[in-house]
C-alpha cells in the first residue's frame, strides 16, 4: 500500500526479472497533453484540404519526408522527426459527452465499465521513484480544475492540480506560524507520532508522517511552481500566454523528477467557428509545445520521457451550419513521441476525406495498453492493491508498430 | 442477556449530547427496540446454533485461529481510555468530550463498558452516525442528482433509530420507486444511479452480494474464476427493463418505470459470435421462473408515451424480494462481513467485494456463523454490533504485547487491534470537538444563516452551511465518486490541508472558550499537558509527554503561539488521525 | 433614416410580401455574396478555393418554375405533375484563391470586385465577363481574411484579419498605405465611410475604431461590446461583430452580431446596434421578437429607410426587418432551409436581397 516502501535500491539477484523491469521502468517520466475539448483531426495532423470536409485550411510539409499536418501547426510540424502520428484511433459512442469521452481516452476503458484510475495516478503508482515530489501534477486552466482522477488507487495518487499553473492550495503557512514556529510544531508532531508508534504497526504512521515530510518539502520548495525562476529568453520563448507559462512550468517540474506532469489546454469544442478556434487555439499551442518537444530532447529527457498528446475524440468531417464541427468518435489523431516510441512516422489511415477509418484501426484502448508498455510497464499486469483488477482492458492489445 | 435491562439502568456519566433527541422521541425509540427484540427473542432462539452469547461465540473462533498465524497470545484488553474512544467513534463517529472520558474512567461498575456500548447503541448519534455510513456505503460520494443527500441520510436515520432490520432496509431501497414521497428517499440508489443498468449490477453485485462482477461485464472475470459474465447477465435482467420516469408534477422530478424484460442476451468481447442467454439469476442459483402474460397483456395499463409502464410482474420487485433475505447466502455472509469490518477494521472477507474461492476468508466458520447468527436475529444491527463491540477481539489494545512485533501480528489474525483511518465527517467533527470549536461553529452558522426569515429557513440554511464545511473534508479525505472508501492513505493535499488552511487555524486561534483559550488561561504546564491531552487524544498524558509539554512551554506559560503548536501537533498526530 | 410614411410612398421592396425568387446552387456552402446594381449578376465566395461568377443574362430575375414548386400544393389523390426546372444561371469560376473566399467587395462602380480568403490571400478582380485571373494578388494577413472594403472613389482596398491587423492598400499598384495594429485580436469587418475619409474597423470584442485617411490616426473607437461575451467555463471569447454597414449619407452605423453565450461558447441572441455616427451615441439596439440562438451575420440599409440582416444558426435562418425607433422586427422573413444565411447584400435599385446560404446556395429575395 505504501509507495516508495520498496526502493530501488533494493534491487538484487534475487529480484525475480518481472520486479527487475518494473524497478527499471521507474526512471521513467511522462508528459501528458490534454487538448481539452476535441482537438479538430483536419485541422491538425489528419489535413484533407480542399476536399468537400478539409476546411479551408491547407497542409504543409513536416520534418518528416512526405507527412504534412495543417499549417496551423507550422513549429509542431518541424517536430515530426520527434512524434509517432496516429490518425485511425476510435472508440465507441459513450453517453455524458466530453467527461465520459475523456475517461475512456485517459482510463482505456469505457466509462459504462465503472470508475478506473486516469493514466497519471497510474503512472504515480507504478512509476514513482524515491523523489518526494509529487508522482502525478496536474497544471491546469483558470477555470475547471481536475476531477478526482485516482479512482480505486486512492487520494495518496490523485493528481496535485496547479490550477493556471499557480501553486498548490495551502503551501501558504498561515499567519500564526512563521518558518521558525514550523519547525517546532513539526517536531511536536513527530514526538508525539514517536511514542504512538512503539509497540504499534507503524505503517499508517509512517504513510501519515510521510504525507507532512512531503508536505514541508513542498512548503519549503514552492519555488518549484514559480516559472518567474526560469531563464528570461525561456520565457521569451515559450511566451508569456497560460500555455506558453503552463509548458515551461512542466519542464520545470519534469527536470526536477516529477513522475507524470499533465497539462490541460482548453477549449477546443468548437461546434461554432471550428475554423477561427481551431486557428486560434492551435496558434497558441504550436509554438510552446513543439519548444517543450525540443528542449526535453536537448536536454536528453525525451529518451526517458513519454509525450503524450490526447484529445477525448475527433470532430466531424461535416461542416456543421455555425461553421463547426461537432464530436466524432469514428476517427481521430493521437500523437506519441519520446520514451519508448518509434518516432518519425504515421499509423493509421483515414479515407480521401476523412470519413472513415482506411487503415490499421486503433482502439483507445489499445492506445492505452501503448501508453504503459512505452514506459516499460506490462499492461497486461494487475492492479496489486485491489480485486486483482487489470492495468489495461484485457481484450485490448499494446499497438506494437509505436513502440522502439 | 437481556438488552432491555442492560438499558435500563441511571446514566451514570454525562448524557450524550442529543438536542435533536427530546426525551418522549427517546422512550419511542426504547420502546421500538425492547418490541423489535422481544420479536427477536421470539423467532431467533429457535433459529440460532448457539448455546451461548455470539460475543464468545467470536472469540473462541478466534482463539481457536492463532495458531494459523504463528501466534501464542493476543495483545492485552484496552485501557479504557482507549475502548472509550474506539466504540465512541465506531457507534457514533465523534471523539468523546474529555468529561466524558473523565466519567468513564472514574466509573468503577463492572459492566460500564456494556452500559456504554448499549448507551450509544440507543443515543441519536448512532443513528445518525450509522445514516453516514450507509450513505458513504450505498451511495459511494457520487453528487445528487434526483434525491439529495439530506433527504436520504434522514430516511437513513430513521431507519437506524428504529432499527429497522437491514433486509428491510435493502428491500425497501430496491423496490422504491420514487412516487410516493414516504419511501422515496430510498430510491436514491437507483434514481441517483439514473437506474443505469451496468451500474447498478456493478453495484447491487458489489455492496449486497459482495462479489465484483465489474470484470466480468463483457467476458468471464479474467483472473478471478468465479465471477462469470453469466453472473453478471444473470443480475442483469432483474434490472434490464427498469427505467426513469418523469413525474407528471411537472418539476422534472424522476420516478422509475418497469418494462418488460425477461431475458439477456449477451456475447464474450473474446468470443463475439457465440450467444447466450439467460433468465434473471442470483449468481449460481437457477435461473427465476417468469410468468408469462399474452402479448399486449403484460402490463397492469397498457403503456404509451404518457403512462407509466408499470408491469404485471415486476423483476426489480423479484429482487428485492429475493435478494435481501437468509435464503441468499450471498446477502447475509456480505452484509455481516460489512458490519464486522466496520467495527474490526477489516473484513474476514477482503476486499469486502471479493467473496470468491481463490480469496477465502481469514475465518471462514467464523464467517459462516456471523452470516447465520446475523440472519437468525433477523439482520438486528444493533444487536449484531452490540455483540462484536463485547467481544474480546474488539476491545484489545492497538498496543503489541511486551516482546511481541506488532508486525509478526497480521491484521487479519484479529489479536492486536485494527487501525481505521477518521473518515471525513468524523474527522471534521472530531477536529471541531477536540479544539473544543462547537460552539464556534454554532456562532458561524449562526452568522452566516441571520438572514433566514423562520426557523425552517434557519434549520435548512445551517445544515447548508455546516454542509459546506464538511465538504471541505470530504472533498480531500474521502473517496472519489462511485468509489469505496479504500484503506487509509494519506495524501500531500491532505497534509497541507490540515498544516496550512484557513479553515484550520481558525479553530487553532483562541476565541470564545475554545481549547486554545482554555489552555492559554491555564498556569500550570501539566494542568496544560492534561487538559489538551483529555480533550484531544481522550486520555491522560504520560509523565514523558506531560515533561514534554513542560520543556515545550518553559517560559512561555501563557504565550498564544506555544499553546497553537502544541494543539496542532496534537491533531495533526497519527493518534488522532487513526481511530487505534 | 427617412420617416416610415414617406418611405411607404416610394417603397421598391414591401418586405411583408417577401419571396424566394430565385435559387442559385452550389455543391458547397456559400459564405459571402454581392450583387450589381440590378441584382442580375452575383459574386459569391464559397467552402471552396474560387471565387464564383453567376450571371442571370437573359435569365428573369424570377424562376417561375421555382415559384410554383414552392406554390402550395392542392390536396389531390394523384400527384401533380413534377415541374421541369428552369434553364441553370451560367457562372464563371475564378482562379486564384487557395483556400475558402468568406470576405468580398465590389467597387462603387462595379467595375473591380476584391475577395479575401482564409489564408491571408486578398485578390482583386476585374468584373469584366469573361476574366478569370486575378487582377493582382497580394498576401495581406497571417491566417485568415476577414473583411475587405474598396473606398468610395475606388482607390484604396482595406483589409481585415484574425492576425489582428487593419492594413490598406493602394488598388493601383498594391502598395501597402497604412497598417493599423491597434486590435490586439481577431479584426472581423472594415468599412469606408461614405465620404471616403473615414475607415472603421470592428473587431472580436467588439471594438470599433474609427480611423481618419489618409494619415491612418485613430480618432475614437466605439463600443458594440454588447456583442462580445468571454466564456468563463470555456476560456473562450464569443461573438463579435460580424456585420457592418453605414447608410447611404453615413449619418448612422449599424453593427451586427449576437449578444451572450448558449451552450458550449456558442453565440446567443442575435442583435444589432445602430449608432449615431456624428455623436458615437448607442440609438437603438433591435432584436428579434421571439429569441432564438442566432447570429445576425450580415446587415444593410435599405434605401426605404430600414434595416435588413440576415443569420441564424444550426435550428433556423433568418431575415429580420427593423425599423428605428422599434426595438423588435416589423417583420421577420424565415429562411426556408434550416442553417443561416452568413452573408446579404442589397441590389442598388433595393429591389433585390441576395443571401448566401450556408446550404450550398445563393438566394435571390424580392
Amino acid at each position: 500500500m505504501l509507495a516508495g516502501a520498496a526502493g530501488a535500491g533494493l534491487v538484487s539477484r534475487l529480484v525475480e526479472p518481472s520486479v527487475a523491469a518494473e524497478l527499471e521502468a521507474k526512471k521513467k517520466q511522462v508528459l501528458i497533453v490534454l487538448l481539452n475539448g476535441g482537438l479538430s483531426q483536419f485541422e491538425s495532423f489528419d489535413p484533407k484540404p480542399k476536399t468537400d470536409t478539409g476546411g479551408p485550411f491547407r497542409a504543409i510539409p513536416t520534418s518528416v519526408p512526405g507527412t504534412h499536418f495543417s499549417e496551423l501547426l507550422p513549429y509542431t510540424a518541424q517536430q515530426a522527426h520527434r512524434l509517432a502520428v496516429v490518425r485511425s484511433v476510435f472508440a465507441e459512442e459513450v453517453p455524458g459527452s466530453h467527461a465520459a469521452a475523456r475517461d475512456y481516452v485517459e482510463t482505456g476503458r469505457s466509462p459504462v465499465l465503472g470508475s478506473y484510475p486516469l493514466l497519471g495516478p497510474v503512472y504515480s503508482k507504478l512509476l514513482a521513484g524515491k523523489t518526494d515530489l509529487p508522482g502525478n501534477i496536474h497544471i491546469t486552466p483558470s477555470r475547471g480544475g481536475p476531477r478526482a482522477d485516482a479512482a480505486f488507487l486512492g487520494p495518496q495518487h490523485a493528481s496535485i492540480a496547479l490550477t493556471n499553473g499557480d501553486a498548490p492550495r495551502n503551501v501558504d503557512r498561515p499567519a500564526m506560524f512563521s518558518a521558525d514556529a514550523d519547525e517546532a510544531r513539526y517536531h511536536l508532531r513527530d514526538l508525539a507520532d514517536l511514542r504512538f508508534s512503539q509497540r504499534r504497526r507503524t505503517a499508517y504512521s509512517e504513510a501519515y508522517h510521510s504525507s507532512y515530510d512531503r508536505a514541508m518539502q513542498l512548503i519549503r520548495r514552492k519555488d518549484l511552481f514559480d516559472v518567474a525562476q526560469e531563464p528570461a529568453k525561456d520565457q521569451d520563448r515559450y511566451g508569456t500566454h497560460d500555455f506558453g507559462r503552463h509548458c515551461l512550468l512542466a519542464r520545470r517540474l519534469l527536470s526536477e523528477g516529477v513522475t507524470c506532469v499533465k497539462i490541460t489546454h482548453s477549449n477546443y469544442d468548437s461546434h461554432m467557428e471550428n475554423f477561427n478556434f481551431h486557428l486560434e487555439q492551435l496558434g497558441e499551442f504550436d509554438r510552446p509545445f513543439s519548444t517543450l518537444l525540443s528542449d526535453l530532447d536537448e536536454r536528453g529527457m525525451l529518451a526517458n520521457t513519454l509525450v503524450v498528446l490526447l484529445t477525448e475524440f475527433g470532430r466531424t468531417p461535416k461542416i456543421m451550419p455555425d461553421l463547426g464541427r461537432d464530436h466524432y468518435q469514428k476517427s481521430w489523431s493521437v500523437v506519441l513521441g519520446g520514451c519508448g516510441i518509434q518516432p518519425g512516422g504515421v499509423l493509421g489511415k483515414t479515407n480521401a476525406n476523412g470519413t472513415e477509418i482506411a487503415e490499421r484501426p486503433v482502439h483507445v484502448g489499445d492506445m492505452w495498453h501503448t501508453y504503459l508498455q512505452a514506459v516499460g510497464l506490462d499492461s497486461r499486469g494487475t492492479h496489486d492493491d485491489r480485486n486483482k483488477i487489470p492495468l489495461a482492458a484485457p481484450e485490448r492489445a499494446p499497438v506494437k508498430e509505436l513502440l522502439s | 442477556m437481556n438488552f432491555g435491562t442492560d438499558l435500563a439502568p441511571a446514566l451514570p456519566y454525562p448524557r450524550l449530547r442529543s438536542p435533536a433527541m427530546p426525551p418522549a422521541s427517546l422512550r419511542r425509540c426504547v420502546a421500538l427496540l425492547l418490541s423489535a427484540l422481544a420479536a427477536w427473542n421470539g423467532a431467533a432462539q429457535k433459529s440460532s446454533a448457539l448455546d451461548g452469547p455470539l460475543h464468545v461465540a467470536i472469540d473462541r473462533q478466534i482463539a481457536a485461529a492463532l495458531p494459523k498465524f504463528k501466534l501464542k497470545q493476543t495483545a492485552e484488553r484496552a485501557d479504557d481510555a482507549e475502548f472509550l474512544r474506539r466504540v465512541t467513534l465506531d457507534l457514533t463517529g465523534v471523539i468523546p468530550t474529555a468529561d466524558e472520558v473523565r466519567a468513564f474512567t472514574a466509573d468503577k461498575s463492572p459492566d460500564k463498558r456494556t452500559s456504554l456500548i448499549d448507551r450509544l447503541l440507543a443515543s441519536d448519534e448512532y443513528a445518525r452516525h450509522l445514516a453516514v455510513v450507509f450513505d458513504v456505503m450505498l451511495m459511494e460520494r457520487r453528487p445528487d442528482e434526483h434525491v439529495t443527500s439530506s433527504e436520504w441520510r434522514d430516511y437513513l436515520a430513521a431507519s437506524f433509530r428504529q432499527n429497522k432490520p437491514l433486509d428491510a432496509l435493502i428491500r425497501e431501497i430496491l423496490l422504491s420507486d420514487g412516487l410516493d414521497p414516504a419511501t422515496r428517499p430510498a430510491a436514491k440508489f437507483v434514481l441517483d444511479r439514473d437506474a443505469v443498468h451496468d451500474t447498478l449490477v456493478r453495484d447491487i453485485g458489489r455492496l449486497f452480494l459482495g462479489v465484483d462482477l465489474q470484470c466480468a461485464q463483457c467476458h468471464d472475470h479474467p483472473t478471478v474464476t468465479d465471477y462469470r459474465h453469466l453472473h453478471y447477465y444473470g443480475l442483469h435482467v432483474f434490472l434490464a427493463g427498469t427505467k426513469l420516469y418523469r413525474l407528471p408534477s411537472g418539476d422534472k422530478q424522476m420516478g422509475l418505470q418497469e418494462e418488460v424484460v425477461r431475458e439477456a442476451t449477451f456475447a464474450s468481447v473474446f468470443d463475439p459470435d457465440v450467444q447466450n442467454k439467460t433468465g434473471p439469476r442470483l449468481m449460481d442459483a437457477p435461473a427465476m421462473d417468469v410468468p408469462t402474460f399474452k402479448v399486449g397483456e403484460e402490463y397492469v395499463e397498457k403503456p404509451s408515451s404518457k403512462t407509466r409502464a408499470v408491469p404485471k410482474f415486476s423483476l426489480r420487485k423479484a429482487l428485492a424480494e429475493s435478494l435481501p433475505r437468509s435464503e441468499t447466502r450471498e446477502f447475509s455472509r456480505n452484509m455481516a462481513n460489512r458490519l464486522w469490518a466496520h467495527l474490526m477494521g477489516r473484513g474476514l472477507v477482503q476486499p469486502l467485494d471479493m467473496h470468491h474461492s481463490a480469496n477465502p476468508p481469514s475465518h471462514p466458520e467464523l464467517l459462516a456463523l456471523l452470516a447465520d447468527e446475523f440472519a437468525a436475529m433477523k439482520f438486528d444491527v444493533r444487536r449484531f454490533f452490540r455483540e462484536i463491540a463485547l467481544s474480546d477481539a474488539y476491545q484489545r489494545s492497538s498496543l503489541a504485547p511486551p516482546g511481541v512485533s506488532p508486525d509478526a501480528m497480521p491484521e487479519e489474525s484479529y489479536a492486536l487491534a485494527n487501525f481505521k483511518g477518521l473518515g471525513p465527517e468524523p474527522l471534521f467533527a472530531s477536529l471541531i470537538r477536540a479544539t473544543g470549536n462547537e460552539l464556534t461553529l454554532e456562532r458561524q452558522l449562526d452568522e452566516a444563516t441571520k438572514a433566514a426569515t423562520d426557523d425552517a429557513a434557519r434549520t435548512k440554511a445551517r445544515a447548508a452551511e455546516r454542509d459546506k464545511r464538511v465538504k471541505e473534508f470530504t472533498d480531500l479525505f474521502g473517496s472519489s465518486a462511485g468509489t469505496p472508501e479504500g484503506e487509509f492513505q494519506a495524501s500531500l493535499p491532505q497534509a497541507l490541508f490540515l498544516a496550512n488552511a484557513e479553515s484550520i487555524a481558525v479553530w487553532l486561534a483562541p476565541q470564545h472558550d475554545n481549547l486554545t483559550a482554555r489552555l492559554q488561561k491555564r498556569s500550570q504546564p501539566e494542568q496544560i499537558a492534561e487538559e489538551a491531552y483529555l480533550s484531544i487524544l481522550s486520555r491522560s498524558p504520560t509523565p514523558e509527554e506531560v515533561a514534554a509539554v513542560q520543556k515545550h512551554l518553559s517560559g512561555k506559560v501563557g504565550d498564544v503561539l506555544a499553546i497553537e503548536q502544541l494543539v496542532w501537533s496534537l491533531i495533526a498526530s497519527s493518534e488522532f488521525r487513526l481511530n487505534h | 433614416m427617412s420617416d416610415a410614411t414617406t418611405a411607404k410612398a416610394t417603397e421598391r421592396l414591401d418586405p411583408k410580401t417577401l419571396r424566394l425568387v430565385r435559387e442559385i446552387k452550389h455543391d458547397r456552402g456559400v459564405l459571402t455574396c454581392r450583387v450589381t446594381d440590378d441584382g442580375r449578376r452575383i459574386f459569391a465566395g464559397a467552402q471552396d478555393e474560387f471565387v464564383h461568377d453567376w450571371n442571370l443574362g437573359e435569365l428573369p430575375l424570377v424562376d417561375e418554375a421555382l415559384i410554383a414548386k414552392l406554390a402550395p400544393k392542392p390536396k389531390t389523390k394523384t400527384p401533380p405533375p413534377e415541374i421541369p426546372a428552369g434553364p441553370p444561371v451560367p457562372q464563371t469560376t475564378l482562379v486564384g484563391h487557395d483556400s475558402w473566399v468568406q470576405a468580398m467587395a465590389l467597387s462603387a462602380d462595379r467595375s473591380q470586385l476584391a475577395t479575401g480568403d482564409y489564408v491571408g490571400r486578398v485578390a482583386v478582380w476585374s468584373t469584366k465577363p469573361g476574366a478569370t485571373k486575378p487582377l493582382r494578388t497580394i498576401e495581406a494577413h497571417v491566417g485568415s481574411v476577414r473583411s475587405v472594403s474598396l473606398s468610395p472613389d475606388g482607390k484604396l482596398l482595406a483589409t481585415a484579419g484574425n492576425d489582428g491587423a487593419v492594413r490598406v492598400w493602394s488598388l493601383a499598384d498594391g502598395r501597402e498605405t497604412i497598417k493599423l495594429d491597434e486590435h490586439g485580436c481577431h479584426v472581423y469587418q472594415t468599412a469606408f465611410h461614405p465620404d471616403g475619409r473615414q475607415l472603421i474597423s470592428a473587431d472580436l470584442k467588439g471594438v470599433v475604431r474609427h480611423f481618419e485617411l489618409p494619415s491612418g490616426k485613430l480618432l475614437r473607437t466605439l463600443d458594440a461590446g454588447a456583442l462580445y461575451t468571454y466564456s468563463e467555463k470555456y476560456t473562450v471569447d464569443v461573438g463579435g461583430v460580424r456585420g457592418l454597414a453605414f447608410n447611404a449619407d453615413g449619418s448612422q452605423l449599424a453593427c451586427a452580431g449576437a449578444v451572450g453565450e448558449k451552450g458550449i461558447a456558442h453565440s446567443g441572441n442575435a442583435r444589432v446596434l445602430l449608432f449615431d455616427w456624428k455623436s458615437g451615441k448607442l440609438l437603438q439596439t433591435f432584436r428579434p421578437e421571439k429569441e432564438v440562438i442566432a447570429t445576425a451575420w450580415g446587415v444593410r440599409f435599405h434605401p426605404d429607410g430600414y434595416l435588413v440582416a440576415a443569420g441564424g444558426s444550426r435550428t433556423g435562418g433568418y431575415l429580420w426587418f427593423w425599423r428605428e425607433g422599434t426595438e423588435t422586427e416589423f417583420h421577420l422573413h424565415t429562411l426556408t432551409t434550416r442553417g443561416p444565411g452568413f452573408d446579404l447584400d442589397l441590389s442598388a435599385d433595393g429591389r433585390t436581397i441576395c443571401v448566401a446560404h450556408f446550404d450550398g446556395a445563393v438566394r435571390l429575395y424580392a
